[in-house]
């Protein structure tokens, strides 16, 4: 079915190197900058003439440390482009997280953004004795002799690459669909993190998958703030832009990304669902405290919608929705800078319906994908006719089968080539073209994909339920006041769970009704606080079956760190690591 | 193999997905535009056919009180820049609109052409905008205050005893007369003052925007931390002085041929006082609320003159309330509304 694609996104990229477009915006000074096509193809040039240059053989890894911007997208190119593969790595990640990276992985070269990334190399640069060469891109605010800074070799690259381009289009032209181009970890909520090898090939068919399902292409706007190590917002931000040609802006940080939004008002968004929360959480805090009319407004425009959607709905009823969505939802819109979205995206763990439920009642249809990065981030994404609940029908060129014990299968161009380094973990992972997800669903009569869990989460209480928690998990963190939750009751009379704050809301509620405390930890254990989160989980209790209840509860003293252990680098609650660590206070919740 | 989530022709076609947001910027100039958007322009043009047109439709007397404002906002922006600015109270803006009229009178009386009457009167208030600017460095606040009020007595005392200029009795001025063309008329002399005063806000406000204004802006919010930044707080205290002395003066110059009869006892305290209460109750900060000031105390006290003895008394009730109930001044009430409607619904 591979017929008629073409062979690399490497490729793809040189055909732009005479288009003057837009290709990618970076904020530097408060201005966004602009580079076209043309520049993005002569850095990668120049930068995989450099690493050529530096030892870099077919086949070989390099490493980039760096939070978005448009050198990532230069230094994974160059890398594809010279025949190697790209190894990206979490900036959250501690010492020994980027030393196990690098000797996993082989990698010889190794991109770090700043000083802080520099710091990390310099820790463990004694034990990684196989990196050839360190390029640092923030070279103004750190040196050191072992390191040298990005702008010179790209300099040095463009020299090469001018006098003499052979090299480097040899490197290109030798490209095969099935070498390997990405080493993606898998965020590994249990365990090592594994290195999923993606082909060029994989690649290739995400983007066409992806432009078949969204309609993407000249003229689109996507923002990219979510990290490029991970597989899917790789492909949106860097593969499939230079497939179809849309325009990819850096957010400045993660701190910016409200501002960014409003200013670039992007047409395609990607987020997680931790993102959606707290937008929605955003949104809901601030018309509590918003002014009079201002909160009335809002009220009336959502009981407008409800009304709209429920099956009373009139031709009246209509009328006041158009009202509505004029004078209140489409400014809303236009202040979360979701005005322009025509493609909203959620993905990379389970969303609660009552987030979708509440961006589509205001007008942004927020479509839930499902996949893994061994099957390249896409095996199901929600049609525009979103069945709540469900993670829409499969990617074009995808089959997805339940096993017997209720596991989703699936078998797509986009399955990985293996772990790196770990035969038995693929073998256990591929069979006979499967892949095997972990997950636990149901195809329904639609042959929409509906997920129940994680297979190996299933909870089987002392009374033999079996029981998903990610379920009973995501109708606690729809609350405004609970970030995430974990629930377990793996052999035991009932459900307990153990909660994280939503720091930003129950500070701002706590000062509302003028609670002293003086650190975090003092906060978790206020009182009030506690009877405030005793009521949010009585009202998800209410929604549940008996037995899937949560009885008794803890919050967590601690905020939640990726350097920890405690969440992966996506922030994803590593579920083993937090019932381990927090085996005491488990028990007293059964005492 | 299902067709899966297919959007069908897989041929990307290059669209236009509505307007580039009226935040986003790719270059410096798009904050430095004083007029943004056809909206703005359209707004802009109207303004101006408004100014341009109202001699045409309006009663001399309208005409003069309207040129009367034109002055008055000249003398609010020059304290706009000192006291909203920098953070410099004066009281003794009276005397430097005093100098400047006084020099240009005279100096028209020696035969001087207009126009050089005219920079004279703003060199001359400037002169003393850095004698009082210099020794005014040390002073601030309640001192710097009573420094400027002791200037504002002295100009009026000296006029009071200086025979040349009248003394007591005053001086007569006259409308002008450049390259020929006769300003003697109130729509000409109208003419004449809105342009400059035109040209004087647009001054300013690109004052406002370049280096000067924002050390100005810095040694007003946190002087130690301008210093620190390179700002030498000597050099830009006094020039604040010498920038708003300087309109003052073109002010005077202006509004002496304006009424036509100079006494030293129409400089007194209260005049100053209420330039201080234009850009009090205006707003202090945003240059606008100087002009939104200046408009609102001269109708006000245009309006009040039908109370009669009440009038005094009916006029501090007035400013006292404005102050009660919007101490950001009336452009700070504008802002607040703008932005609620800005940010609507959230």
């Amino acid at each position: 079915m591979a017929t008629g694609l073409p062979a690399s996104v490497p490729e793809l990229l040189r055909a732009r190197a005479t288009d003057t477009g837009l290709a990618q915006r970076v904020k530097r000074f408060g201005l966004w900058q602009r580079i076209t096509w043309s520049e993005y193809v002569a850095d990668v040039n120049a930068m995989a003439a450099e690493y050529v240059a530096l030892g870099l053989e077919p086949g070989d890894r390099v490493a980039i440390l760096s939070e978005n911007r448009p050198e990532w997208t230069v230094a994974d190119m160059a890398t594809q482009t010279a025949g190697g593969a790209t190894v990206g790595v979490y900036t959250t990640s501690s010492p020994e997280q980027l030393r196990y990276y690098l000797q996993h992985s082989d990698a010889v070269g190794l991109v770090l953004e700043d000083a802080e990334q520099l710091e990390k190399w310099l820790a463990v640069r004694d034990e990684c004795p196989a990196v050839r060469f360190v390029l640092l891109v923030e070279d103004r605010e750190a040196s050191d002799p072992a390191v040298t800074p990005y702008s010179t070799a790209l300099e040095s690259g463009r020299r090469r690459y001018l006098s003499d381009p052979r090299p480097v289009d040899e490197r290109l032209a030798a490209i095969s669909p099935e070498d390997v181009a990405l080493f993606i970890y898998t965020s590994g909520t249990t365990g090592d993190p594994k290195a999923a090898m993606l082909s060029h090939a994989n690649i290739i068919w995400a983007t066409e998958a992806l432009r078949r399902a969204l309609d993407c292409g000249p003229g689109d706007e996507f923002l990219s703030f979510l990290p490029v190590s991970h597989i899917v917002e790789r492909l949106i931000s860097i593969a499939n832009p230079i497939r179809w040609g849309y325009a990819v802006s850096f957010t400045e940080n993660l701190d910016t990304v409200l501002n960014d939004l409003r200013e670039i008002r992007p047409t395609i968004f990607f987020a997680v669902p931790r993102i959606w929360e707290k937008l929605y959480s955003l949104v809901e805090l601030h018309m509590k405290d918003a002014q009079f009319l201002k909160r009335v407004a809002y009220q009336r425009a959502m009981a407008a919608v409800r009304h709209a959607r429920s099956p009373a709905g009139s031709s009246a009823g209509a009328l006041t929705l158009a009202l509505a969505n004029l004078a209140v939802l489409a400014p809303l819109r236009n202040r979360l800078g979701l005005d322009r979205v025509r493609l909203a995206i959620s993905g990379a763990a389970p969303i609660s319906a009552e987030i979708l439920a509440y961006f589509r009642s205001i007008g942004v249809d927020v479509r839930e994908g499902f996949g893994l990065t061994e099957s390249t981030g896409l095996i199901c994404l929600c049609p525009k006719q979103v069945r709540l609940g469900t993670v829409g029908t499969p990617f074009w060129g995808v089959d997805v089968d339940i096993a017997e014990d209720g596991e989703i299968l699936s078998r797509s161009p986009g399955n990985f080539l293996g772990y790196h380094k770990d035969p038995q973990s693929t073998a256990e992972t591929l069979k006979d073209g499967w892949l095997h997800t972990g997950d636990i669903g149901e195809l329904d009569e639609l042959g929409h994909l509906k997920i129940t869990d994680r297979k190996k989460d299933i909870l089987i209480t002392a009374g033999g339920k079996n029981i998903a928690p990610q379920k009973i998990e995501n109708q606690l963190k729809s609350s405004v006041y609970i970030n995430d939750a974990v629930v377990l009751g793996d052999k035991r009379r009932y459900l307990v769970a153990l909660l994280v704050l939503d720091e930003d809301n129950v500070r701002h509620w706590a000062a509302d009704r003028q609670l002293s405390y003086s650190t975090y930890t003092d906060l978790t254990q206020n009182p009030a606080v506690v009877s405030l989160i005793d009521a949010e989980v009585e009202r998800v209790n209410c929604a549940l079956a008996r037995v899937e209840t949560v009885k008794r509860f803890a919050i967590l003293p601690k905020r939640l760190y990726h350097e920890d252990g405690e969440v992966t680098a996506t922030l994803k609650v590593k579920r083993s690591s937090i019932a381990e660590r927090y085996g005491d206070l488990v028990e007293s919740l059964y005492a | 193999m299902t067709d899966g989530v297919d959007a069908g022709d897989p041929k990307p076609k290059p669209r236009r997905r509505g307007r580039q947001s009226v935040l986003f910027r790719d270059r410096y100039e798009q904050d430095l535009q004083h007029v943004r958007g056809t909206a703005g322009w359209i707004g802009m043009a109207i303004a101006a056919a408004v100014v341009v047109a109202l001699p045409l439709v309006a009663q001399g007397y309208v005409v003069y009180n309207v040129t009367l404002f034109f002055v008055y906002a000249l003398v609010a922006l020059s304290l706009a820049v000192l006291v909203g600015m920098t953070g410099q109270v004066s009281l003794g803006h009276a005397g430097f609109l005093a100098a400047g009229a006084y020099a240009q009178a005279a100096l028209a009386g020696l035969g001087v052409p207009y126009v050089v009457t005219l920079l004279a009167a703003i060199a001359v208030a400037a002169l003393l905008g850095l004698v009082i600017g210099v020794p005014a460095l040390r002073l601030e606040g309640p001192y710097l205050a009573i420094a400027t009020l002791g200037f504002g007595l002295a100009i009026q005392q000296i006029l009071n005893n200086w025979r040349f200029v009248g003394a007591s009795t005053g001086t007569i001025t006259d409308r002008p007369v450049i390259l020929g063309i006769d300003f003697y008329g109130d729509s000409a002399y109208y003419w004449l003052v809105a342009a400059l005063t035109a040209l004087v806000v647009w001054m300013v406000l690109n004052l406002e925007r370049s280096h000067v204004g924002r050390a100005f802006r810095a040694v007003r919010d946190a002087d130690l931390a301008a210093q620190m930044s390179g700002i030498s707080l000597s050099k830009y205290k006094s020039l604040a002085f010498v920038v708003s002395a300087g309109i003052a003066g073109l002010a005077g110059a202006l509004y002496g041929p304006l009424i036509g009869y100079l006494t030293p006892e129409g400089f007194n305290l209260l005049l100053s006082i209420k330039f201080l209460l234009m850009v009090v109750v205006g707003g202090l900060g945003p240059l606008p609320g100087a002009l939104v000031g200046a408009g609102f105390i001269t109708g006000l006290e245009l309006y009040i003159s039908t109370f009669r003895a009440w009038s005094q008394l009916v006029f501090g009730a007035v400013v006292m309330l404005v102050l009660i109930l919007e101490p950001t001044g009336l452009y700070g009430r504008w802002l607040k509304i703008r932005n609620y409607w800005k940010t609507w619904p959230m």
